[in-house]
């Protein structure tokens, strides 16, 4: 397990040579867009026929209304911090993740940045205490990794954001007991919030 | 045994040190932004007050997380993995962290719709206009009784799920079987997990996994075979990947796929193979076992706990038995001939060599009515099936990367087979999807069962065959209440006349009511819609349209034929497009409900808020819709087409005190003794519950008066009634209370203690009973009477005893009924992404998870997409003998397919994938091959 950790400092090295030279045409897992694909239909139409997302018939091949798609997403350390979506909602990645993924056994890039002693000095989210600080699953005495392995798959919870306009709106209402909340996480406080 | 085992049931204490602990070693992140103290605690614990929480499950996969919901003002505000679950322990997915956001899409179905003239007549051609509840349920009704006067119980159907709550499943095949006396009831779990049941039922004589998710924190090795876990069961990949890092050294990950994904990245040993080769590969390792490292065959167990067997190979492959059916083009002609007889290749020679098989033979399937049928054959004969399989013939057969050196493919093949050999290495196998959407999907699961079984390493803490299972009830909904075309709740079938008998008796109808004749499966139901023998048919939770294969007969089955398609829903999509009358939907925590996992862990959670606009329970939908019927319509004599008559009941319905005038609502739903559960019940805790009191929105009901509620603990009620099926089974379930009180517990649930392992007599009571003295039993009762045989052939006359043994199978390599060629080149594998949730529905309007993967891509090999003439992100055309889709192409993207494989996943309902698939199918479990069609690829 030594590899993994050598390989992450490697990393952070590696990283800001990617930041510096990150090829602008390559579209990775997250890929963004410019303009919406907003479905075009108004709402009633839609319902006159039953539509969702969809709106050509399902017969026909090839009217479908897909999204316009650009790699606008900007590189590690460019991008601006996303709001959470409501209290204690994993982070969006704002960034691209082009060269980042994908993470594998002896690579996690994503370590590599957002590990709290480097973090700040890269302007990257610190991994909260949640992902450092609670062992779940397997108990082992020796730790072979600053983050809980559980953590590991950062992008099980931690997704890219395409320029896109969703087709349907949301009217989900977060609510933030604190104003910060909706910027930052207090799950390790609140951790057994509401377990009875 | 070392790892958590108990500790799972903890909760998780964050306790003063140890937050003190996280404060030092986090002062970096403090600075950061990130807050630790006192203060921000004791605030949030004031401003908690208006949240309510309260447990709960996730609605998506079938690893069944528990979370933690929060509401205020009547709204789903939060969500959160809960720490006291052992299922998850406090992790989400992305999907879980969205279960709120999925219930307010703007477009939220809340009003009844039917198409309609201008004059607001039902009209099949017509628009859809909102309506009462009161028209829909009469409209409704009224075009069944067309349907059902016409053609009977045959000819109406209920397309089923792996997605409703157990209640609402339960209530649904209790109306169908019970009040129609139809056994057309069939889930979209058919397309999921029917080859594993299949398996389970020919291997160990009943369903679900021995093994449980403990098994994860106790393995040396995991063993992925067509399981992306990583996208499909993310937490539970979690837990592997604590495993595998908490020991790098000692435990090893295994995955076998046809293209590098995100579970290979991850992975020890990733084995890229062929399309169907995985047969092959199991029968290189059996060989390898049996041929070179007999001393690993433990010989004790085998000889104790289990039976060789085998089976037909020319079973045919699940498509339609009339390859000149009108409504099929020439191109489709030339896969739908394969059903009857297929020309014999080069390896399929090598396989079948043990049937006198020579390449170029013409294989007729004559066992096509036959293909469950099995017997024994003894270690000989099992020895000499294998022979074949020798390293040089699979490695060569089934490298699936043209790339890749044969030789490194080889050594990958011998470390896979090491593992499984070495004494005292533990080791888990999952499968999901590869496995089971297979036209030899039985097959491929019962020999993993045959590897594991042979080395002596199932049913045991970390050792074990473990499929896991794609929807969040597809165990606990769709299996064990049985809402399938054969089955009756508790693994009880239509077919044996003593097991209709428990459940009429249990459900309190006439002896005879039930239907004999299994009934019409969900591929079935849609060539009968096609075919004119279904007209009349009922969607819950789930969208047919989008998750079928072959979809354009299906799309023309349903707006060109004359009947009647009713879609309960909560949001709009493809299948409500074809429908003629759509019914809103309460989703999740909008009713009372509970789901059964993967690892036969029953929860239960609690109606969170109430439904938004007119929308209802689907336990509602089928509650209210049995008031329509009279005893005297439905229990009266029916001829079926096949000839079969279900007797007049209604003499025997008046001894038990039924009149012909009272309704299916009387007699199935409200029952007096079902109304004895009685409501407001202190286990609510004063939640709401829509069927049982109303929840003050002014619903007019089925007969056009303001619901007020049907006065009992309905779902309470269904569920006591449910858990007698269950009692004494070896299915045993707990009472309704002791499941709010627990965070689920594992069936058998015996004098309240879950059962862990199943078949090992150290856990299971009902091992322990089946064989006090020994260490393991498969008591399962299925299929364990069989005729002893050859690799031929039963001998006819010959029965064999093998009660408490597992079967060890031996199955051939054979060959998928479309392959690659010169005009379609390429393999089509369909599959899911981790963002978004089967068919998009709901996903798909989080405008976050939207915005992470906006559409469906066709992933491929860069050189492959040079080839055509085309780039990454550009169009092509996807096409297939029976249809085509436009698709963007990926070629850097999470899924890598080798040279001349494509991947594209079927969530974006823009991007129809199942007009390009087939709906050949396992001839054995009736489940769909979604893995593997041939097609072109050109620029769009």
């Amino acid at each position: 397990m030594r590899g993994v950790m050598v390989s992450l400092y490697v990393l952070v090295l590696s990283l800001l040579l990617l930041l510096a030279f990150a090829d602008s045409d390559k579209k990775g897992g997250t890929q963004t867009a410019s303009s919406a694909a907003v479905t075009t239909m108004g709402d009633e139409a839609r319902q006159a026929i039953g539509a969702g997302i969809r709106t050509s018939d399902p017969l026909a091949s090839g009217a479908e209304e897909l999204p316009e798609v650009k790699n606008e997403a900007p590189p590690p350390g460019a991008a601006e911090r996303l709001p959470r979506s409501y209290e204690n909602a994993p982070p969006q990645v704002p960034h691209s993740l082009d060269g980042l993924v994908p993470i594998t056994l002896g690579n996690n890039a994503c370590v590599g940045c957002h590990a709290p002693e480097v973090a700040k000095s890269l302007g990257a989210t610190p991994l909260p205490p949640t992902h450092l600080e609670i062992d779940l699953f397997t108990k082992t005495e020796e730790k072979p990794l600053r983050i809980d392995p559980s953590r590991y798959y950062c992008t099980a919870c931690h997704v890219g954001q395409a320029k896109v306009d969703p087709p349907i709106e949301n009217f989900f209402v977060p609510d933030f007991r604190s104003p910060d909340s909706e910027w930052r996480s207090d799950l390790f406080e609140r951790w057994n919030e509401g377990v009875k | 045994m070392e790892g958590k085992g108990d500790q799972g049931q903890r909760p998780i204490e964050v306790d003063r040190r140890s937050f003190l602990k996280a404060a030092a070693a986090s002062a970096a992140a403090a600075a950061a932004g990130v807050s630790v103290g006192q203060e921000t605690a004791a605030k949030a614990k004031a401003a908690e007050a208006d949240w309510r929480w309260d447990k709960a499950v996730c609605r998506f996969c079938g690893t069944g997380c528990g979370v933690l919901v929060a509401t205020k003002n009547d709204r789903v505000v939060a969500v959160k993995g809960d720490p006291k679950a052992p299922v998850n322990q406090g992790l989400s997915c992305i999907k879980g962290y969205f279960l709120a956001k999925i219930m307010y899409g703007k477009d939220r179905l809340t009003r009844p719709l039917l198409r309609v003239n201008e004059k607001g007549e039902f009209d099949k051609k017509g628009k859809f206009k909102p309506v009462s509840w009161k028209k829909a349920f009469e409209v409704m009704a009224e075009q069944f009784k067309k349907t059902y006067n016409e053609l009977g119980p045959s000819g109406i159907a209920f397309f089923a799920s792996g997605q409703y709550t157990i209640q609402e499943g339960y209530a649904a095949n209790k109306l169908i079987k019970a009040g129609f006396r139809s056994n057309n009831i069939d889930p979209n779990a058919r397309h999921c997990m029917a080859s594993a049941v299949a398996a389970f039922i020919q291997t160990f004589g009943i369903d679900e996994p021995a093994g449980c998710y403990d098994d994860i924190d106790l393995t040396d090795t995991f063993v992925l075979w067509g399981s992306n876990m990583a996208e499909n069961h993310p937490v539970l990949w979690m837990r592997v990947m604590d495993r595998k890092l908490s020991k790098p050294d000692r435990v090893k990950i295994v995955v076998l796929t046809t293209h590098r994904h995100l579970n290979a990245d991850m992975a020890d040993v990733a084995i890229v193979m062929k399309p169907q080769t995985d047969l092959a590969i199991q029968n290189y390792i059996l060989r390898e076992i049996v041929y070179n490292n007999p001393d690993a065959i433990d010989w004790d167990f085998v000889k104790k706990y289990a039976a060789f067997a085998t089976g037909y190979a020319d079973i045919g492959y699940g498509m339609r038995s009339n390859p000149d059916h009108p409504k099929y083009s020439d191109k489709e002609r030339e896969t739908m001939i394969k059903e009857l007889r297929k020309v014999v290749s080069e390896p399929e020679a090598r396989a079948l060599a043990y049937l006198g098989l020579k390449p170029g033979d013409t294989l007729e399937m004559k066992h096509r009515k036959l293909a469950s049928a099995h017997w024994t054959i003894d270690f000989e004969e099992f020895k000499r099936a294998l022979e074949p399989y020798t390293l040089d013939f699979v490695a060569e057969l089934a490298k699936g990367d043209p790339d890749e050196p044969l030789e490194a493919f080889k050594d990958k093949l011998r470390t896979l087979a090491q593992l499984f050999m070495e004494k005292g290495r533990k080791v888990v196998s999952f499968w999901t999807m590869g496995f089971n959407q297979h036209t030899r999907g039985t097959w491929v699961n019962e020999q993993v069962y045959a590897i594991h079984l042979l080395l002596g390493k199932h049913a045991k803490p970390g050792d074990g065959a473990f499929s896991l299972t794609g929807q969040p009830s597809a165990c606990g909904t769709a299996r064990e209440v049985g809402t399938f075309a054969h089955r009756l709740p508790s693994d009880m079938v239509v077919k044996n006349p003593k097991h209709r008998e428990i459940a009429e008796k249990i459900w309190k109808i006439p002896h005879g009511t039930l239907n004999p004749k299994v009934g019409a499966n969900f591929v079935q139901i849609m060539r009968d819609l096609e075919d004119g023998k279904i007209k009349w048919v009922w969607v819950h939770v789930n969208n047919p349209w989008q998750n079928a294969a072959n979809a354009n007969h299906w799309f023309k089955a349903a707006r060109e034929m004359d009947n009647f398609i009713v879609v309960s829903e909560a949001y709009p999509g493809v299948s409500t497009m074809v429908a003629d009358l759509i019914l809103p939907s309460a989703m999740i925590y909008e009713k009372w409900g509970a789901y059964g996992n993967s690892e036969r862990r029953t929860q239960h959670w609690r109606q969170q808020v109430t439904p938004l606009g007119q929308a209802m329970p689907d336990l509602w939908h089928y509650v209210e819709f049995s008031k329509f019927f009279k005893l005297k319509e439905v229990w009266k004599e029916h001829r079926l087409p096949d000839g079969t008559v279900l007797p007049d009941v209604l003499a025997e319905a008046k001894k038990m005190g039924y009149d012909p005038e009272m309704t299916l609502f009387d007699v199935l739903f409200n029952h007096p003794e079902l109304r004895a559960y009685a409501w407001p019940d202190p286990i609510a805790e004063g939640h709401p519950n829509t069927e049982a009191e109303g929840d003050g929105r002014p619903i007019l009901d089925a007969e056009g008066k303001p619901f007020k509620g049907y006065g009992f603990f309905i779902q309470k009620a269904l569920w006591e009634e449910y858990r007698r099926f269950t009692l004494g089974t070896g299915h045993d379930l707990a009472d309704f209370d002791t499941y709010h009180r627990v965070r689920g517990l594992r069936w058998p649930v015996v004098n309240g203690k879950e059962t862990l392992w199943r078949f090992n007599t150290k856990y299971d009571p009902y091992a322990k009973k089946a064989n006090p003295t020994g260490e393991f039993a498969f008591y399962g009762k299925a299929a364990k009477k069989i005729p002893r045989g050859t690799l031929t052939g039963p001998e006819a006359g010959t029965s064999v005893d093998l009660s408490g043994r597992a079967k060890i199978f031996f199955r051939p390599y054979m060959e998928p009924p479309e392959m690659p060629d010169d005009r379609y080149p390429f393999w089509l594998v369909t599959g899911r992404v981790l963002e978004h949730w089967h068919s998009g529905t709901m996903t798909m309007r989080v405008p976050e998870l939207y915005r992470a993967v906006p559409e469906a891509l066709a992933y491929m090999h860069p050189e492959d997409a040079k080839k055509i003439g085309v780039q990454n992100g550009q169009y092509v055309w996807i096409e297939s003998r029976r249809g085509k889709v436009k698709v963007r192409v990926a070629t850097n993207g999470r899924n890598r397919p080798p040279k001349g494989l494509v991947f594209v996943p079927w969530f974006d309902e823009r991007v129809l994938i199942n007009k390009v698939t087939a709906d050949y199918r396992c001839p054995i479990s009736l489940q769909t091959d979604y893995k593997k069609s041939a097609v072109r690829i050109y620029p769009a």
